[in-house]
């Protein structure tokens, strides 16, 4: 299996690479309107309490009436506690740190950081939310972490229903 | 590295996984698979592990067996637990990413582009740029986030574009180059820690070896014995006497600075200075400075945010690719490529006209659409200025420049409108006028006759080119070419630069794409006969920019004085003629419908040479004055030579760049410029004439060019036209 897969890779991305020109054609024929572009709808993040990694909780225009408000928010607003969560300067986490940082951050190698469980957590979640809300409504949240903890990216599937 | 994925995608199955360091868009070093990264220099890294490992290697050798025995065993223990703490900690600063911010994928970058366009009315002449800040309240204070024109995004507060690295590095520090690394977020910590424990060390080992020869001195009674005696512990002194001043003194400032959660960027900005009266507080700080310590130090650590070992799927390099655009040609060019020639004639009118122009055998065509298409790349850099730095930061901070910087940005902006517009042109337009358009493509001579309305200037200029692929091979050994090689290796190294930077991918795209072709066509001849109705009332104001430049020809070498705009345009449709038949420009013109946008369509990438054109046209005017239509011949002729020269600084390409390599190829065809140049203005000028003249003009000719781009400017103008022209044309 691993020594076909990239293989089919390969041919995956040629083909891609042969459909392109149909995509950017869809593309570029919504360029005008609003919806058009892109079916693809990023949620940005939101800075009002600093740095630390939190997501705007406003539905976008784009996604009214694909999805309700409140499933929406409340969606982000778990997100954003996790994330909170993550950051949090508690007591363990500054124990972590300088455990860490006492043994030149070898520990580091053999341990998981409470960061990274943390976001273990978030992928876990995100892909329940996506089995049990987002994909039959035809859309799919992808991992902030994916897109480097800049944004959520919610892309709108070509046909609702389960995928 | 990109360009091997393209190559490997394309040519054969991959039997390997790529991982997505090996398409990451910075100037980073990996190590180890991925495992480890690095700025892109690390000599003076190699200099600072060398001064403290040699260092304490004199201190452990020399003096620790006397101080052991004499004073206390445990010194050299705490020496070597010392060095051990600093030297991990210097390889963690060194080796962590620091912070890295990805670049947006192409989607991504296309929907804040849309979510920041500013709606601009239809009929309003000038093209009013999406704003390139946005503004947030962090804690109560606004903070303006600036656009990072090459990772697409809106930078995150604290975060800054690190321009040796090419990445946009959150809570950036500084770039320091005695650690090899960017110093951001994820590996502050192990600076700081470096260079406290650093201090620690070098104060020991300066007390240490001081203490040593204070002893010493007690038994010998004499200063030149014990210099003698131990001579390597005098040099240990001196080496810590001197960097332990800077040491203390930096692990000071950085105690300040995690002390009250600043970074080195914003200390040396006084973003949180009182200035003015008006105190802004950090509104990063937690108000403690313990807390401020043990949130920077032992706080949590996000994770990397690149996946660096992550694989890279198909989707990923479809998105990073779309990113970094001018590859995109590339892709179709090589698959094109391996189908072969026939292959290529029908894949893209582009290619057909290169075939058709030089009669060659597959390899060679493969190779000469390589350098094609970096010629083309080295077009538009020129006209971006040799000189400019790669990183809009550097020009955001110069206020002279916000203009040059606000069209750049406008291009930036557009390149994804224009990366979609170009299939859209393709397809809809009606078939009868793409194949009459084809038809003309691919036969110059076809061309010419069905234009023949056009005036003999254009005639001449097709001409001229149509002679030229036959003296492509003669003109190889020629000292001209020699000299212009020569010259090459000077200024390569800024060249290899800027092609690298993404900004320029964008460029290309705006400006070669069809829509803005399209897009540029009204606007500039509408602009162009503007300027000369004054003159020539009885101009007839057609769309058929042919006879429209072609006059323009006329009245301006009748006055050259005037040498406004307009003359620009003039030159530019002049210059075009050449260029845009190898071009993938040329395909726009097609799809266009108007034979104007020809003339018109790839102006803001020529602006530079039309520039130098100019002033060789001044010349050539003294000279002869009446004879016009030869004189426009050698015009285009010399500024067939021009190119070549900057086409040649271009030369040598770096394959693992991918915007160079996208565009490996119109170089042969300049040279076929050249070669004719070389036959029928041999006199004129010679190679190193030009290369030095390029050199000369390019920083003032764009000076002026930016100068000129207010209001009508033709950067404006193509990108406005490419917002309201595109539905109808479409």
């Amino acid at each position: 299996m691993s020594l076909h897969r990239p293989i089919v890779l390969d041919f995956l991305e040629t083909s891609k690479k042969k459909m392109s020109p149909t995509k950017k054609k869809k593309m570029s024929q919504g360029l005008t309107s609003l919806q058009g572009g892109s079916n693809k709808v990023f949620i940005q993040r939101d800075y009002s309490e600093g740095t630390s990694v939190k997501f705007h909780t406003r539905l976008p225009s784009e996604l009214e009436g694909l999805i309700e408000r409140q499933v929406f928010e409340s969606t982000i607003n778990r997100l954003n506690e996790f994330f909170a969560e993550a950051e949090k300067g508690s007591c363990s986490t500054y124990c972590e740190g300088c455990i860490g940082c006492i043994t030149a951050y070898l520990v580091y190698m053999c341990s998981e950081t409470h960061y990274e469980k943390t976001l273990r957590k978030i992928s876990k979640f995100i892909a329940s939310q996506n089995e049990r809300v987002y994909n039959p409504k035809g859309l799919q949240v992808i991992d902030p972490t994916y897109r480097g903890l800049r944004v959520i990216e919610i892309s709108v599937l070509d046909r609702p229903g389960r995928t | 590295m990109n360009l091997l994925c393209c190559c490997c995608g394309n040519m054969a199955p991959n039997t390997r996984i790529t991982r997505k360091w090996e398409l990451f868009a910075g100037r980073n070093k990996f190590y180890c698979d991925g495992l480890l990264m690095s700025a892109p220099h690390t000599g003076v890294f190699y200099l600072t592990c060398i001064l403290i490992t040699g260092t304490s290697a004199l201190f452990f050798a020399f003096d620790c067996p006397f101080l052991a025995t004499r004073i206390n065993p445990i010194i050299p223990i705490v020496g070597a637990v010392l060095y051990f703490f600093t030297m991990s900690s210097l390889l963690r600063t060194t080796f962590t990413d620091p912070g890295v911010i990805p670049r947006a994928s192409h989607d991504e970058a296309a929907y804040i582009e849309k979510q920041i366009e500013v709606p601009n009315s239809l009929n309003s002449p000038t093209y009013r740029p999406p704003p390139r800040t946005k503004e947030v309240l962090v804690k109560g204070q606004t903070v303006k986030l600036k656009y990072c024109f090459t990772c697409k995004i809106f930078r995150p507060p604290r975060a800054s574009h690190c321009s040796l690295c090419d990445n946009c590095v959150d809570r950036f520090d500084h770039h320091c180059p005695w650690v090899g690394n960017c110093v951001g977020k994820r590996n502050y910590r192990f600076f700081y820690l470096f260079l406290v424990s650093l201090a620690f060390l070098a104060v020991f080992i300066f007390s240490c070896s001081v203490t040593h020869l204070v002893l010493l001195m007690k038994a010998e009674q004499e200063i030149f014995e014990v210099i003698k005696k131990a001579p390597f512990t005098v040099i240990v002194v001196f080496i810590c006497f001197f960097s332990i001043w800077s040491v203390i003194g930096l692990a000071g400032f950085h105690t300040y600075l995690t002390t009250s959660d600043q970074t080195t960027n914003e200390d040396l900005k006084g973003s949180f200075s009182s200035k003015g009266g008006q105190r802004s507080i950090n509104p990063y700080s937690r108000g403690n400075i313990c807390l401020n310590c043990c949130h920077i130090l032992c706080g949590p650590m996000t994770p990397s945010l690149i996946d660096r070992r992550g694989i890279a799927t198909d989707d990923y390099i479809l998105q990073m690719q779309q990113h970094s655009s001018p590859r995109h040609p590339l892709s179709d060019v090589m698959s094109a490529s391996h189908v072969g020639s026939s292959g290529m004639v029908t894949a893209q009118p582009v290619i057909a006209g290169v075939s058709t122009g030089i009669n060659v055998g597959g390899n060679d065509i493969k190779n000469r659409l390589y350098e094609e298409s970096n010629a083309s790349s080295a077009t538009l850099g020129a006209s971006n200025g040799i000189y400019r730095p790669r990183s809009y930061d550097n020009l955001q901070n110069a206020p002279e420049l916000i203009q040059p910087l606000l069209d750049d940005g406008n291009s930036n902006s557009l390149a994804h409108l224009v990366d979609n517009e170009i299939p859209l042109s393709q397809m809809d337009v009606p078939q009868t006028q793409t194949a009459q358009m084809q038809r003309q493509f691919r036969h110059h001579k076809d061309r010419v006759q069905t234009s023949s309305s056009d005036s003999n200037n254009i005639i001449n200029t097709f001409d001229s080119n149509e002679c030229n692929p036959d003296d492509v091979i003669e003109i190889v050994g020629k000292s001209e070419v020699v000299v212009a090689v020569a010259a090459i290796a000077a200024t390569s190294q800024a060249r290899e630069r800027q092609n690298r930077s993404d900004s320029y991918n964008n460029l290309f795209y705006s400006d070669s794409g069809p829509a803005n072709a399209k897009s540029n066509t009204l606007p500039s001849s509408v602009s162009a006969i503007e300027s000369f109705d004054k003159e020539s009332p009885d101009l007839p104001q057609e769309n058929n920019a042919v006879n429209l430049s072609a006059s323009v020809d006329m009245k301006d070498s009748g006055d050259l004085p005037e040498q406004t705009e307009s003359t620009n345009e003039k030159q530019k449709s002049n210059l075009l003629k050449p260029i845009s038949q190898i071009e993938n420009v040329y395909s726009n013109v097609l799809q266009s419908g108007a034979p104007c946008a020809k003339h018109v369509d790839s102006n803001p990438s020529l602006h530079v040479y039309s520039n130098l054109m100019d002033e060789q046209k001044q010349h050539e005017l003294t000279l002869q004055m009446n004879k016009q239509y030869k004189q426009l011949a050698q015009k285009n002729i010399t500024s067939a030579g021009v190119m070549l020269s900057s086409a040649l600084l271009n030369d040598d390409l770096d394959l693992d760049d991918p915007v160079s390599a996208s565009f490996v190829a119109q170089e042969n065809v300049d040279s076929s410029f050249l070669s004719a140049n070389g036959k029928v203005c041999d006199s004129s000028m010679s190679g190193l004439n030009r290369l030095r003249m390029l050199n000369n003009t390019t920083m003032i000719n764009t000076a002026l060019d930016l100068d000129s781009l207010d209001g009508s400017s033709l950067g404006n103008n193509s990108q406005s036209c490419l917002v309201k022209e595109a539905p109808p044309l479409s």
